[in-house]
């Protein structure tokens, strides 16, 4: 089977520490797979090395066969994208920015997003609550037609409600072929909709099964699975 | 791909916002000073024109500075923020889509205040106002003001790239010492090589009409183009760093 995601021997170091070492990842077209691991595991830096924000990494990493930084910036959709925003900047010219600058931005799509989501579209940024800012970074990402969906933490502090509208948004809309990476700690939330799981611990990627094959063969629930690997492991985030 | 003219549009769009922002600013400034000075200092009424104008010239360097700030922020978060760096688009194009971008920003605001000035003095008819040769002055000026402006933000970039890429080499906790003084010592000798080409360059300017050689326009000409290549360079290192080391929040 062809991979979507193609991580070869990855090892990323920065001010003298080692945060991820010899990660090897294969993702096949159309899933959905939980990114797993303790608080500074190094979830976000993966998700960074895939979406081209992180650079000085060695190993090999393609995405679509995409392989240059700026490539795999086509090819990736990636939920932290208002990071370091200026907060100032009304919503609407937020998305004017996605929709001139992205060209696989669908303005239909963001319209529906953020009418099921609720989006105040009228506000600036800084005027946004914790929750409704994770919404429209979820509504933005989802709006693009790529072939990776890299979410990161998209409900951390957030209430249930906000948290069951977003999971239903992610199952509506994501594109058939596309995969989508999510990381979360509340794993019972988002056990249902995946295919896949991977959990990283000590800068190693530890585990990669298939949400089945965790069910049918081990006989155990995600979050079992997930807490076996739990205890111990040092943050590298 | 993002599209390099769409980029360029929507941060000129954002930078003639901005200018047009510092232009109301300024235009606010001077009048409340002169009506403050009218109403309480014991302007003269027949000296209003005057200091009107002279007002405005002040304010408008003060309101530049404001300008600049903005400019300078904008273009840190161009560099330092996922919104930007996440655009698939090569850095090459993303630090001159900026570069672009800030050129109309600088040349409207500089343009409004010499329209604005100009308006003023034949209005009050504070001074005899020779056009054939002072539009040729102001254009100049405003195109140098625009480089050097392109320049000191390269160089500022260049400076805080150069540091960035130092500090990622360094251990994060042991090292932060030893990083602060790294960037201090990065920090003055920037400063005294910018010193030192400010000085070399000046010297077709300062050269002007002692020059027996070349015409006023010529020295001008070689000036800016000094300014212009220096740029290149400086944004050539900045795309290296940027594509090797430098990573957004």
């Amino acid at each position: 089977m062809t991979s979507l995601v193609d991580v070869t021997a990855l090892t990323y170091r920065r001010n003298h520490r080692t945060i991820l070492t010899g990660v090897d990842l294969h993702l096949a077209a159309n899933r959905i797979v939980g990114l797993l691991g303790a608080n500074g595991a190094g979830k976000t830096t993966l998700m960074r090395l895939l979406s081209g924000l992180a650079v000085n990494f060695k190993g090999h990493i393609a995405i679509a066969g995409a392989t240059t930084a700026t490539a795999r910036k086509g090819q990736v959709a990636y939920s932290n994208a208002l990071a370091e925003t200026a907060p100032h900047q009304p919503v609407t010219a937020l998305v004017d920015f996605w929709a001139t600058c992205y060209p696989d931005f669908d303005a239909n799509r963001f319209a529906a997003l953020a009418g099921e989501l609720a989006l105040p579209l009228d506000q600036r940024l800084e005027a946004l609550s914790k929750g409704t800012r994770m919404k429209l970074q979820v509504a933005l990402t989802l709006a693009r037609e790529v072939a990776v969906y890299l979410l990161d933490e998209p409900f951390d502090g957030i209430d249930s409600m906000t948290r069951k509208s977003i999971l239903a948004s992610i199952i509506t809309w994501k594109p058939a072929k596309a995969t989508i990476l999510i990381s979360d700690h509340h794993v019972t939330d988002i056990a249902p909709l995946l295919d896949e799981v991977i959990v990283i611990k000590d800068q190693h990627l530890i585990a990669h099964e298939a949400t089945e094959r965790i069910r049918a063969i081990h006989h155990q629930s995600i979050e079992t699975y997930y807490e076996q690997f739990y205890e111990g492991g040092h943050e590298n985030d | 791909m993002t599209n390099f003219g769409q980029l360029t549009a929507q941060l000129s769009h954002q930078r003639l916002r901005q200018a047009g922002q510092a232009l109301g600013l300024w235009g606010l400034t001077t009048v409340v000073a002169v009506v403050i000075g009218l109403l309480t200092h014991g302007l003269a009424h027949t000296d209003w024109p005057t200091t009107l104008i002279l007002f405005g010239l002040g304010f408008s360097l003060f309101a530049s500075v404001i300008l600049i700030v903005w400019f300078a922020q904008a273009t840190e978060r161009l560099w330092g923020s996922a919104q930007y760096r996440l655009l698939p688009i090569g850095n090459g194009r993303l630090i001159t889509a900026n570069g672009v971008a800030l050129t109309p920003g600088l040349v409207a605001y500089w343009a409004g205040v010499a329209v604005c000035i100009t308006v003023a003095i034949l209005v009050t008819g504070t001074t005899q106002f020779h056009f054939d040769t002072t539009w040729a002055d102001m254009v100049q000026l405003i195109v140098l003001w625009v480089v050097l402006h392109l320049f000191v933000w390269a160089f500022i970039t260049m400076v805080h790239l150069l540091i960035n890429t130092i500090r990622l080499f360094l251990p994060e906790r042991q090292g932060r010492w030893v990083t602060r003084g790294l960037s201090l010592l990065v920090v003055v000798l920037s400063v005294w090589a910018m010193n030192s080409l400010i000085h070399l360059l000046s010297a077709p300017f300062d050269g002007l009409l002692l020059s027996p050689t070349l015409s006023t326009n010529a020295s001008y000409l070689i000036g800016t183009g000094c300014y212009v290549l220096l740029i290149a360079l400086m944004t050539a290192l900045n795309v290296l760093l940027l594509n090797r080391f430098v990573e957004p929040a």
